[in-house]
């Protein structure tokens, strides 16, 4: 009788976080990490989202099966964080980086309709002050942390691939007046000469050429 | 080569996302995110069907 009762009231209780969760449906990694975010909020984790949404919101909007935000978070407090996202009944995983890896770590958060929120610790070369340069945006009723545009462009020319060098090309070709050149050359300052030769090209194409 | 022609349709799209809010093209990357998902799960389906070899 008693484990009977209990485990309806499991699958009540399951129902009911089901329900009152965003994210209800495939493809809607933007609505899991908007789950995601009053729990960073709730323990005063900052965050920045990155990724396709940063993308999108600064220039050329481009699709995405994922959602990626960079966090603060201290050793101590990952597994209880972990814990409090598994009680929504979400999986969640916990990878290190090995020592090259520009990526520390990341947890992965997904729901049961392959929905999946990535979110990263420690990337080389960006300092907590990345999120002091955060810019609030409204999202499906949600107030939201976006990666400020500069350190958007140096983690993508950091990053270096072919998409990511498209990404900042349409942030430019979109968003360049919201740009504060010298913050960001400031910040691509403490990269590799070779970054900051790409970031001058695109700057170059962006600023002096008219396009 | 270089497309003139896609080329301009390049800039075409970048002109309307350029006259969208930033957080219009939030919600148009959602919406977008979804139909891209939709995409890949008929070609999951497709993939996952039975290839028709019969020949009648």
């Amino acid at each position: 009788m008693l484990p009977g009762v209990i485990i309806a009231a499991g699958r009540l209780i399951l129902q009911h976080l089901k329900f009152s969760m965003k994210a209800n449906a495939p493809g809607q990694s933007a609505l899991l990490l908007l789950d995601i975010i009053p729990l960073l909020e709730k323990r005063r984790l900052s965050y920045a989202v990155i990724g396709a949404f940063a993308a999108s919101f600064y220039g050329a909007i481009r699709a995405s099966l994922d959602a990626d935000a960079v966090i603060s978070i201290k050793e101590k407090d990952i597994a209880p964080f972990m814990s409090e996202v598994q009680g929504l009944g979400l999986r969640i995983s916990h990878d290190r980086g090995d020592a090259r890896d520009p990526v520390r770590a990341v947890i992965r958060v997904e729901d049961a309709f392959m929905n999946r929120v990535d979110l990263l610790l420690g990337i080389r070369g960006v300092g907590e002050d990345v999120f002091s340069r955060v810019v609030n945006a409204q999202f499906m009723d949600a107030s939201i942390n976006i990666v400020g545009i500069e350190d958007f462009i140096v983690m993508k020319i950091f990053a270096g691939g072919l998409k990511d060098i498209a990404d900042v090309n349409g942030v430019l070709a979109v968003s360049k007046e919201k740009v504060d050149l010298p913050l960001l050359k400031n910040l691509i300052s403490k990269h590799t000469p070779k970054e900051q030769e790409q970031l001058g090209e695109l700057l170059r194409a962006h600023y002096y050429t008219g396009s | 080569m270089i497309s003139h022609v896609i080329k301009k349709d390049h800039k075409d799209l970048l002109r309307i996302a350029k006259s969208m809010k930033p957080e219009e093209r939030l919600v148009a990357f959602y919406h977008h995110s979804r139909l891209i998902y939709n995409l890949y799960a008929a070609g999951r389906d497709y993939r996952g069907r039975p290839s028709d070899s019969s020949t009648s």
